[in-house]
């Protein structure tokens, strides 16, 4: 036993110099965040900084608009992040589905589009999205954001929904579950680790979106994102870096949480639902 | 989906209730009733400048009870993209920041207003005597006035020599390089004394910059900047100025004199560097100098012309144009009277000098900061090299249609300019000559086909548009003349 | 290509077998009813916009307005010529190799490492490999810039102190180290995304096999090969997939870094279109050609994943067996 413990511990011993370097450039980004422009840029690379200051935590929160752009983000972030996980994980049930026909062509249609660029103008998305009646919102741009995010989450729900032993679908049918209730009650929840996965990714990529956010929002720009408010650092040929480090530092906290909380969908296997 | 959903549902709450319907939108805010809005789309930029717009469009408020200004910023490159898609969208700004090409380009969809209407003897006067001429504002388009500049003319042409006098005089420099051949033995003997710790040279930026800004000593500046001649209408890459500046750097890069990992530096590196004491000169556009000085404001810091080839001076920095364009109003705004206010404002005394107090430029109306600039020692130093090194040159693109689309279509093929070729022979230690005959070819091909095109289209443009057979680059340019 | 992550047909008659009060029809009526939202998403955000780009393809276009100079294959034809295009892909190509021959196995290892739920303090290492994947980009260029200085940075002062080199290491100044300086920070910078899904993967391994497989001593490789891999392997091509695909399109990174120098010794073809269509200081930008560009590099990178598909399709059959 006291060998096994050892050679469990062992690892540490690589994890610990791999993580430390690992996270050396994040640390000197934060550290940044409390340095003057001066110290930074041709300081040394210390990084601890001289005379720590929170003047550019100040200039962050006013330069990329914290106050009026956080509950945007929150609720951009969301909406896209409900809209990837509802459509897609119903698309994926769906397509897992054994003997579906069409599914080979939709399914080899989605994969191709992985591949080829998705244009290389917004013109025709934000022409949809302007006749829709959703130039100037949120939802626009959440739909926007979404629709091209969906082919991924659809393949994994897919690979993991047809991945699943079919006994435990057919003891659902047995219990006189239909089609909705076993996707609902039965199947969704055995998905926990992908829907995190898809969570986390979808939100963090809506959280730091530029673009979409920009360009539905041009006649509303009370209704940007953080992604946007970001720019406000970049001048035409200097960037405020320290303001943009704090600012970096700020906007990465609810990623971190949001991190933190789903990681839990990926410590519980299926290994209870199987038994059951 | 048992992802904590009472969490879930509070923050959806929480932020709902925020951000109120923000998600389906709404019409735009219609703000207080009686007022006028106008919209001004503009950026970011320097970094700290939406706080300073917002402060000088309050006081304009102030000032113009009738009148709201609502502020729309986009990001610096995403700015004329915005704007075309507003334009799109039948939700245009009243006044928009497009410079330069930007504006044309704006200006060839019919999106901007022509402001003569607006203009009054007294406006005009704000600017230096004679920069408004229609013929070389550069503000002006077929003869209307179509847009308004922020920065001082020069500004946007001028090069300077930074150089660090302790390191100099460290090496036993008593002051700047004055040919390219000083240059070369100071740099040298400069790297050699810093033992890794300082450097004599670099050339700028990855994509070497200072190509260009030595060459536009020895040759007419259209050679590095179009590859034509604009004495003759002909390619001239493989002229032997712009040549022996690329060569200058090549041996400079091969003897390990230039500072090392200038290859991969962006625009803003070289005044780190610099600040930092690590390099201890360099060529730069004039806003480098308040860079420097933010950083290091002790540094022993000299502002001077760029140094000449060793024969002498060729050609001056090129004054092509008064101002660069900047401010624009839309042709489709419904308030043009008060759009106007403002950018009689964005054109006033007040705001330039503000504009100069905030953030150490120099802008268009010279009378707003010369004085005070004349006390600054830097830039006093910057006034006298543009003084001195500066001189009026030919610009297609004002003289005639024809130039006008010759240019535009060069722009828009980079790889026929000799910056890539130049770089790759910098750092491959390859004779650059070669590759400017190719690309002279390859230019005259490109020529002569354009004019095909466009006589096949009825336009004008041929090699006639780019020639100024009088212009004596040592000279002031006199149209016509 | 369509059948990579189709189920074994073996399995469709079980499936068949239970024919139940609504019978087949109803069944995949709910089916299409289930795929209704991600086909009208896909078509409207994804089909119908790639079709758009297509057109567009065809034409000198800026952008504005409907495109009228209709030029046919010119567009295609500048792009196939153009050397610095072909460079550019190749450079996207050695990107994809980095990520599927090293960032996809390594980020397989450790995230079976980090699913012990005997090791501990596992969240934290999974956090602090996962935060340079939200670290800013823009902040990172700059980071690495001051590290990788050949003048004084951190690592060529480690590196001459232990003697490893003697010579400062112009690693994002030189032709011949740019690139792979620029990968290792790619996989740096992505590696908590694959980790992510990975980690998500391993979660399908039912317990049971992994504990059986660790208590009868089977050992790590016999474990991996004939317990994990088999059951990971629907989502494992899809991780592949991904990967694969985000690495054609590494852009931010290169701009951020190296803007495609030097003498675009790491230029994408990501950076390429933006350079030739979009740079602001281009009069007007060339949505046609940036098009076409797309469309050539898409159809490449297509065959390459088709060349995979035989490969993918034993994998996924061995797999299952």
């Amino acid at each position: 036993m006291n060998r096994l413990a050892f050679r469990r511990n062992v690892w540490h011993l690589l994890l610990i110099p791999l993580c430390l370097v690992w996270i050396y450039p994040f640390v000197w980004m934060v550290s940044a965040a409390f340095k003057t422009p001066r110290e930074m840029l041709i300081g040394g690379l210390s990084l601890l900084p001289d005379d720590a200051t929170l003047e550019n935590f100040r200039r962050a929160w006013t330069t990329a608009k914290f106050s009026t752009y956080t509950a945007n983000t929150i609720t951009y972030s969301i909406a896209v992040v409900v809209l990837v996980l509802l459509v897609a994980s119903t698309a994926g049930y769906a397509l897992a589905r054994p003997g579906l026909p069409g599914k080979k062509v939709l399914v080899g249609l989605l994969i191709a589009t992985m591949f080829i660029p998705h244009g290389y103008t917004i013109i025709p998305t934000f022409l949809l999205v302007n006749g829709l009646g959703l130039g100037n919102g949120l939802l626009g741009a959440a739909l926007a954001q979404a629709g091209p995010a969906l082919v991924v989450p659809v393949l994994l729900f897919m690979g993991f929904f047809s991945g699943i032993p079919k006994e435990l679908e057919e003891a659902a049918r047995m219990d006189g579950a239909g089609y909705l209730r076993t996707y609902w009650k039965v199947m969704l929840p055995l998905a926990k680790p992908v829907m995190g996965t898809v969570a986390l990714m979808n939100f963090i990529g809506a959280w730091n979106a530029f673009f979409i956010p920009l360009v539905f929002t041009l006649g509303n720009p009370d209704l940007r994102t953080l992604g946007v408010g970001m720019y406000g650092f970049y001048g035409q040929d200097t960037t405020d870096w320290t303001g943009l480090a704090a600012a970096a530092c700020i906007s990465v906290i609810p990623i971190v949480v949001v991190f933190l909380f789903l990681q839990r969908t990926f410590v519980e296997g299926i290994a209870g639902a199987v038994k059951s | 989906m048992k992802i904590r959903p009472p969490l879930i549902a509070l923050t959806c709450a929480v932020a709902l209730a925020l951000s109120g319907c923000n998600l389906v939108g709404g019409s735009a805010d219609s703000g207080d009733a009686g007022k006028v809005t106008v919209t001004v789309a503009l950026v970011p930029d320097p970094p700290g400048a939406s706080e300073f717009y917002r402060q000088q469009f309050d006081e304009f408020e102030k000032a113009n009870p009738g009148i709201a200004v609502k502020v729309l910023e986009n990001p610096s490159d995403q700015q004329l993209n915005a704007v075309e898609l507003m334009f799109q969208q039948n939700n245009a700004p009243d006044i928009f920041r497009a410079q330069d090409d930007g504006m044309d380009r704006m200006a060839a969809r019919g999106w901007v207003a022509p402001l003569d209407e607006f203009v009054t003897p007294e406006f005009l006067k704000r600017f230096p005597a004679g920069s408004m001429d229609p013929a070389t504002s550069g503000l002006h388009r077929d003869g209307k006035l179509m847009s308004l500049p922020l920065v001082w003319g020069p500004w946007s042409t001028l090069r300077v020599f930074l150089y660090n006098e302790d390191l100099l005089k460290q090496s036993g420099y008593d002051g700047p390089p004055k040919t390219w051949t000083d240059l070369e033995r100071m740099a040298t003997k400069v790297t050699a004394d810093g033992k890794g710790k300082y450097f004599g040279y670099a050339p700028t930026a990855a994509k070497a910059p200072a190509v260009e800004m030595l060459a536009d000593t020895a040759v007419p500046y259209s050679v590095p900047a179009t590859g034509i001649d604009f004495r003759t209408g002909k390619p001239a890459t493989s002229s032997p100025g712009l040549v022996e500046s690329v060569e200058l750097h090549r041996r400079m890069q091969a003897a390990k004199v230039m500072m090392p990992g200038w290859e991969s530096w962006d625009g803003a590196r070289a005044f780190k560097e610099f600040a930092a004491g690590r390099l201890a000169m360099y060529a730069t556009p004039p806003w480098h100098v308040a860079e420097v000085r933010k950083l290091a404001p002790e540094i022993k810091l000299g502002v001077t012309g760029l140094p000449v080839p060793a024969a002498g001076r060729g050609a001056y920095l090129p004054l092509s144009k008064s101002f660069s364009p900047l401010w624009s109003m839309s042709a489709k705004s419904a308030h043009k009277a008060e759009s106007w206010k403002v950018m009689d404002f964005l054109a006033s005394e007040s705001f330039h000098n503000a504009y100069y107090k905030k953030f150490g430029t120099l802008t268009a109306l010279d009378s707003a900061w010369k004085a005070e600039a004349e006390k600054n020692p830097d830039q006093a130093a910057i006034l006298a090299v543009a003084e001195e090194t500066m001189r009026r040159a030919p610009n297609p693109a004002l003289a005639s249609k024809g130039g006008r689309a010759l240019t535009d279509a060069l722009a828009a093929k980079p790889d026929l300019k000799h910056t890539d070729a130049a770089v790759s022979s910098i750092v491959k230690n390859q004779p650059f000559g070669p590759a400017a005959a190719q690309l002279d070819r390859d230019l005259q091909t490109f020529l002569d086909q354009t004019s095909t095109e466009l006589k096949a289209k009825g336009q004008e443009g041929s090699a006639k548009d780019l020639t100024f057979a009088g212009w004596d680059p040592l000279k002031d340019f006199r149209p016509g003349g | 290509m369509t059948t990579t992550v189709e189920r074994p047909r073996a399995k469709v008659p079980a499936a068949q077998r239970t024919p139940r009060r609504p019978g087949r029809f109803r069944k995949h009526l709910w089916s299409y009813l289930f795929l209704v939202p991600m086909v009208l998403l896909f078509g409207g955000f994804t089909v119908w916009p790639l079709m758009a780009s297509w057109w567009y393809s065809f034409f000198d276009w800026d952008g504005v307005g409907t495109p009228s100079n209709w030029v046919g294959f010119a567009n295609f034809a500048e792009v196939l010529r153009a050397d610095a295009f072909w460079r550019a892909f190749w450079h996207s190509l050695v990107f994809s190799l980095a990520a599927i021959f090293v960032e996809l196995p390594l980020a397989l290892v450790l995230a079976i490492l980090l699913n012990n739920s005997w090791l501990r303090f596992r969240n934290l290492y999974r956090l602090v490999l996962f935060l340079p994947v939200v670290a800013t980009t823009a902040v990172i260029g700059i980071v690495i810039a001051i590290l990788l200085d050949p003048a004084g940075g951190l690592v060529n002062r480690i590196l001459l102190d232990t003697g490893l080199v003697d010579q400062p290491v112009n690693f994002l100044g030189s032709t011949s180290t740019a690139l792979p300086t620029l990968l290792s920070i790619d996989v740096w910078k992505g590696f908590g995304i694959t980790l992510i899904y990975w980690l998500a993967a391993l979660q399908t391994v039912p317990k049971e096999l992994q504990e059986a497989a660790e208590i009868d001593g089977a050992g790590f490789w016999r474990a991996l090969r004939f317990v994990t891999l088999p059951v990971v392997m629907p989502i494992a091509i899809v991780i592949l997939l991904l990967v694969f695909q985000r690495s054609l399109n590494t852009f931010d990174l290169v701009r951020a870094v190296t803007e495609g120098g030097p003498d675009y010794a790491t230029d994408v073809v990501p950076t390429y279109i933006y350079r030739f269509a979009f740079d602001p200081s281009l009069q007007a930008p060339r949505y046609g050609f940036a098009s076409a560009a797309g469309v050539v590099f898409g159809l490449l990178t297509l065959v390459v994943t088709l060349l995979q598909a035989p490969f993918l399709r034993r994998r996924l059959d061995g797999g299952r067996r």
